[in-house]
């Protein structure tokens, strides 16, 4: 256990705290029951968080929330009795599947969650280990969760497929606020090739319809640095992947022919569709150009947009932001433009 | 008011010890508090002739904190000693430790904590904060190690000394080390090899308990030696102890030793093959 410098506090959500993230994973199942296997108070704090994040939502499902308010009693003679307590609550509601996530303390007294939950019946149950102590934070949270949901899709039946491909998007950001935004624009560009989402692994996703996750026939992770937990999901033998949402213009077309060829399609007239509705979009965009702008920092796409725009990147130019996170396809392009121009 | 705490490692004898100091000490007339910070909550089983005690946590478990009174968790003994058994959880599940906080706050609440000496009995080894608890908030003024000459025991008492040493570099801290208790085993040279090592963790060997089937003959009957065989030879080491520890001012901040001086310091006194 190496000892690492005081983290700087800063608001940024990936620093936050590990229950948190798995939280943003569970509480995205649409007909799941949540179980915070600690202190009340503990559990209220995340789950405001996450409920406030949700207010931004209009008409947004509020998750079903539990926690079995560990004490003193339970740090001393172990939580598991409560826990066990909890699941039989979680059960009487009927849920389509329940998540267990466990808390600081309850790991730091070693409970074993996984025993109690298996002695449930009837309602498929994951636990997350979510110990904001063991580090990590939010993200680890996150990707705890999901490869806990990876591993309940492997114990669910297949459901009925259809006869489409089923495209999945793994690892949306559920406390984004312009999560469904960009997988709006993710089926859009998908459209292009006559392809649908077919899972959102996991977002507003009902328990059933994870179990289409092992035959999945393209999965589209969400950032890149999710790629270590792709590669554990329980799906076929290379299954194709694309590692990110598609950030910039070329990047976007770049999407559009990597999923053609993940789906054995030719992309050819999907990507010139694709780059038609791109310089319509820059079009709209036209009187920008020769402006002086300063961009807080120049990742690749900014710069290749900033050129196809004729704009002239220069330190002692307007300030224009860069959102975080970066916009997604052409659309979310369309809307950072449309930002710089106000700025402008 | 005297504090003593004995540390040291599971099985060395730690509460064997302690029920035969309480028990000479209450028979010398001094009122004496006895508390077991052991889970297995067997500490002052000799005291009360084998009644189990209702240990304080199972009772804060059964009513809540607010529904233990002081009378239901203290049991007079053998020679007017009081007794108390923290307890804790099964083995391998919860915080034994927290459960040795949560005791202390309880019995100090209830003013529990008053006697000519309180006689702490503490498992094996500092295995957590939890159990330095007694150490850290100044209740085990004096700390007693005991230890034979084994090195395993050894071991332990040197961990303990190393707790004893980082909590007293804290300026409210009021814990030292009092001295090596020796429960022999009958192990060659073993006497020699103890004293050595309470010196070169700088205290002393304040008694050497020798192995005797006495003390196996009185745990049978469930009773201390004091009272089980009163005027054997034992019994006299146990009162020595006893008077010797009232006496004792010479208290220390220890020197523990690495693991590499500690086995070289066995080696030199191992036995002869």
């Amino acid at each position: 256990m190496p000892s690492s410098p005081s983290p700087l506090l800063t608001p940024r959500r990936s620093d936050g705290c590990t229950l948190a993230g798995a939280l943003s994973v569970a509480a995205a199942v649409s007909d799941g029951l949540t179980i915070v296997h600690g202190p009340a108070g503990c559990a209220h704090h995340h789950v405001s968080l996450l409920l406030t994040t949700l207010l931004d939502r209009p008409g947004a499902r509020l998750p079903v929330l539990l926690t079995d308010d560990l004490g003193e009693e339970e740090v001393i003679f172990g939580g598991e009795k409560a826990l066990a307590r909890a699941l039989d609550q979680a059960v009487d509601r009927n849920p389509g599947s329940i998540a267990v996530l466990s808390t600081c303390v309850a790991e730091a007294i070693g409970d074993d969650c996984e025993a109690v939950a298996d002695g449930v019946d009837g309602v498929p149950v994951v636990v997350v280990p979510a110990g904001g102590f063991l580090g990590g934070g939010f993200l680890a949270g996150e990707r705890a969760a999901l490869q806990a949901y990876g591993a309940l899709a492997a114990r669910l039946p297949a459901p009925d497929r259809g006869e489409e491909p089923v495209i999945a998007l793994v690892g949306e950001k559920n406390l984004e606020f312009e999560a469904d935004t960009h997988a709006v624009e993710l089926g859009r560009l998908l459209g292009r090739l006559d392809r649908e989402v077919g899972l959102r692994f996991v977002r507003d996703a009902p328990t059933e319809s994870l179990g289409l996750l092992p035959g999945a026939d393209l999965l589209v992770l969400r950032e890149p640095a999710l790629a270590p937990v792709a590669e554990r999901l329980p799906v076929r033998p290379g299954t194709p992947r694309v590692d990110g949402f598609p950030v910039g213009l070329s990047a976007t077309l770049d999407f559009v022919r990597a999923a053609g060829a993940a789906l054995g399609l030719d992309a050819g007239a999907a990507c010139e569709a694709e780059a038609a509705h791109q310089e319509a979009v820059l079009a709209r965009f036209a009187g920008l150009a020769g402006s002086r702008v300063r961009l807080p920092a120049e990742p690749g796409w900014v710069r290749e947009l900033a050129d196809a725009l004729d704009l002239v990147v220069d330190p002692t130019g307007a300030p224009v932001p860069l959102p975080d996170p970066a916009p997604v396809g052409t659309a979310g392009l369309a809307r950072l433009l449309a930002r710089w121009r106000r700025a402008l | 008011m005297k504090q003593i705490a004995l540390y040291g490692k599971g099985g060395i004898g730690k509460s064997t010890t302690s029920a035969n100091l309480s028990a000479a000490l209450g028979e010398s007339g001094r009122s004496v508090l006895q508390v077991g910070c052991d889970p297995k909550h067997d500490s002052t089983r000799m005291l009360m002739h084998g009644e189990p005690l209702p240990t304080v946590l199972e009772l804060v478990r059964e009513r809540g904190a607010d529904g233990v009174a002081l009378e239901d968790v203290v049991r007079t003994g053998y020679a007017g000693v009081r007794c108390v058994e923290a307890g804790g959880p099964e083995p391998g599940i919860g915080c034994a430790g927290r459960g040795i906080i949560a005791t202390f706050q309880l019995l100090e609440q209830r003013g529990a904590l008053e006697a000519d000496v309180i006689v702490y009995d503490v498992l094996g080894d500092v295995v957590c904060g939890g159990f330095a608890m007694p150490m850290r908030e100044g209740y085990a003024e004096e700390v007693y190690l005991v230890t034979s000459g084994e090195l395993m025991s050894l071991y332990a008492a040197n961990n303990i000394a190393k707790a004893i040493a980082r909590l007293a570099e804290r300026p409210r801290c009021r814990c030292r080390l009092a001295g090596v208790i020796l429960n022999a085993k009958g192990m060659e040279r073993e006497e020699e090899l103890v004293r050595a090592f309470a010196e070169a963790i700088g205290s002393r060997l304040v008694a050497s308990i020798p192995r005797d089937r006495t003390v196996q003959m009185a745990e049978l009957h469930r009773r201390t030696v004091i009272e089980y065989a009163p005027d054997s030879a034992q019994a006299a080491v146990y009162r020595r102890l006893a008077e010797d520890l009232l006496r004792n001012t010479d208290l220390s901040i220890p020197r523990p030793l690495d693991q590499d001086a500690l086995e070289s310091l066995a080696f030199a006194h191992a036995p002869s093959f």
